[in-house]
């Protein structure tokens, strides 16, 4: 196989694979931060038991998700270099954004969760899975702007390397 | 980057937004509905998995009528931004006023001429437009467009690829909607969990969303080659210039190993915990926690 055909695979199966996990823990989130809003206002404690076992899943999910994210961002600057280069400017914001505001949101959060329970007011600990369950949708939110810059930049006159010039629309 | 207010307010984008994060909920739903299926029919934990299983399907239905809604919309934007790639999804070789949707289309093997179809009379211009009549453009049109606006190429998706995934894709959703909204109906009788179907549900809730969802991606992905950035820059010319095919080989088969030794663990993680049921959950977390922070309290 030449160079470019690897390059799709390779991107394809790795991008595949890190959205296998990602929508589960987009949507379980939302989940658990209900089902601990629940029991948070009964003291049902049905309501803790359903926000600890699925919380435990929505973890697994979590962990695995970031693993492979990271390998995305890296692919970008390695085998896509032209790439980057050429629409970088643009296309490296919505991710920088993601990153520092929306991945260390949802990250930072999650850690209060996870080890904060007992340790922290129990409002605080409710704030923090509903903070990272919003961070989680942020962060696909700024990927999914990144990626429509892709799929739907309106055309242009002519293709200037600049990426000032790319992006006047 | 001279306008990033633009770049925020791509209505592309926001449409793909809606369609995904509604599509996360969708497939929460379906996880939440097959663990507790599993669980219900082997009556462990009744009321936690009813409670469970009833919040999943209310919020499946919700959510993978979102992702409908979200795609229809859509395919009529994508009409005017990609018209390629709804050509492609639809195997639609020469544009048509009104449209019809392929019922079953087969190509050569080139996957660049059509052999033999089916096709339901205006049903892709209510697709694409949301009436009966407007006109569809076809591939070969677009062919002989792009050349003119770009240059010489080959400016045509593989259409086996979208072509198929744009109906498993659906398929699967359609089933996902129907099925959401069978369940939320079910849950009005008390006993609903001894119901025969249940034991189909932990199997088929698991895989369907993951097999709607990775299609969908691999359609809006596959459906916009050759480009990268749409109508501004080739995935050709986008690759890394010093990289080597053994490079490419050692990268992929790194990533494989060490994907799929991922996949294990993370299969075997969510068993055992998925297995152990929520009165393990509970107690674990409250010994681990401690543990790790390093606190006895």
């Amino acid at each position: 196989m030449d160079l470019i055909t690897l390059s799709r695979w390779q991107f394809g199966l790795t991008t595949i694979y890190h959205w296998l996990f990602v929508p589960l823990t987009l949507g379980l989130g939302w989940f658990v931060a209900f089902m601990q809003t629940r029991y948070y206002q009964t003291k049902d404690e049905t309501w803790r038991k359903m926000t600890k076992f699925w919380g435990k899943l929505f973890l697994i999910n979590f962990a695995i998700g970031v693993v492979t994210g990271i390998v995305q961002e890296f692919q970008f600057g390695m085998n896509w270099s032209e790439y980057s280069r050429y629409v970088g400017d643009i296309f490296g914001a919505p991710l920088a954004v993601e990153a520092l505001l929306a991945f260390f949101m949802e990250s930072t959060f999650l850690g209060i969760w996870i080890f904060g329970e007992g340790r922290v007011p129990e409002k605080a600990h409710l704030a923090s899975i509903w903070l990272a369950a919003l961070g989680s949708n942020l962060s696909a939110i700024w990927i999914l702007l990144a990626n429509g810059f892709m799929q739907a930049r309106p055309p242009l006159p002519t293709c200037s390397m600049k990426p000032t010039d790319a992006w006047k629309w | 980057m001279v306008n990033f207010g633009a770049l925020v307010a791509n209505p592309k984008a926001w449409i793909f937004i809606w369609h995904t994060l509604a599509d996360g909920l969708a497939m929460a739903s379906f996880l939440i509905l097959a663990v507790s299926a599993w669980h219900l029919v082997r009556k462990q934990n009744v009321d936690f998995f009813k409670r469970s299983f009833q919040m999943g399907a209310l919020v499946g239905l919700i959510a993978s009528t979102l992702v409908f809604l979200g795609g229809h919309t859509m395919g009529q934007y994508m009409r005017e931004v990609q018209p390629m790639k709804m050509a492609a999804l639809e195997a639609l070789w020469e544009t048509e006023q009104p449209a019809p949707f392929s019922l079953l289309t087969i190509g050569d093997l080139s996957g660049k001429q059509e052999v033999w179809s089916v096709r339901i009379p205006y049903a892709m211009s209510f697709l694409a437009c949301n009436n009966f009549s407007c006109e569809v453009k076809g591939v070969n049109e677009l062919q002989a467009q792009y050349e003119a606006q770009y240059g010489p190429g080959d400016y045509i998706p593989l259409m086996v690829v979208t072509y198929w995934t744009f109906r498993i894709m659906m398929f699967f959703g359609l089933i996902m909607m129907g099925a959401s909204a069978w369940f939320l109906w079910a849950t009005r009788k008390k006993d609903y969990e001894n119901a025969k179907w249940m034991k189909l549900v932990p199997f088929g809730a698991l895989f369907l969303p993951y097999l709607a969802n990775a299609s969908g991606w691999i359609l809006t992905e596959m459906g916009r080659q050759p480009w990268i950035v749409y109508g501004l820059l080739k995935v050709q010319d986008a690759v890394s210039p010093n990289l080597t095919v053994l490079d490419l080989w050692i990268s992929l088969i790194g990533y494989t190993v060490v994907y799929g030794s991922l996949a294990v663990a993370m299969v075997y993680l969510m068993k055992k915990t998925v297995l152990a049921g929520p009165d393990a959950a509970i107690h674990e977390s409250v010994d681990v926690a401690p543990a790790i922070v390093g606190s006895q309290d």
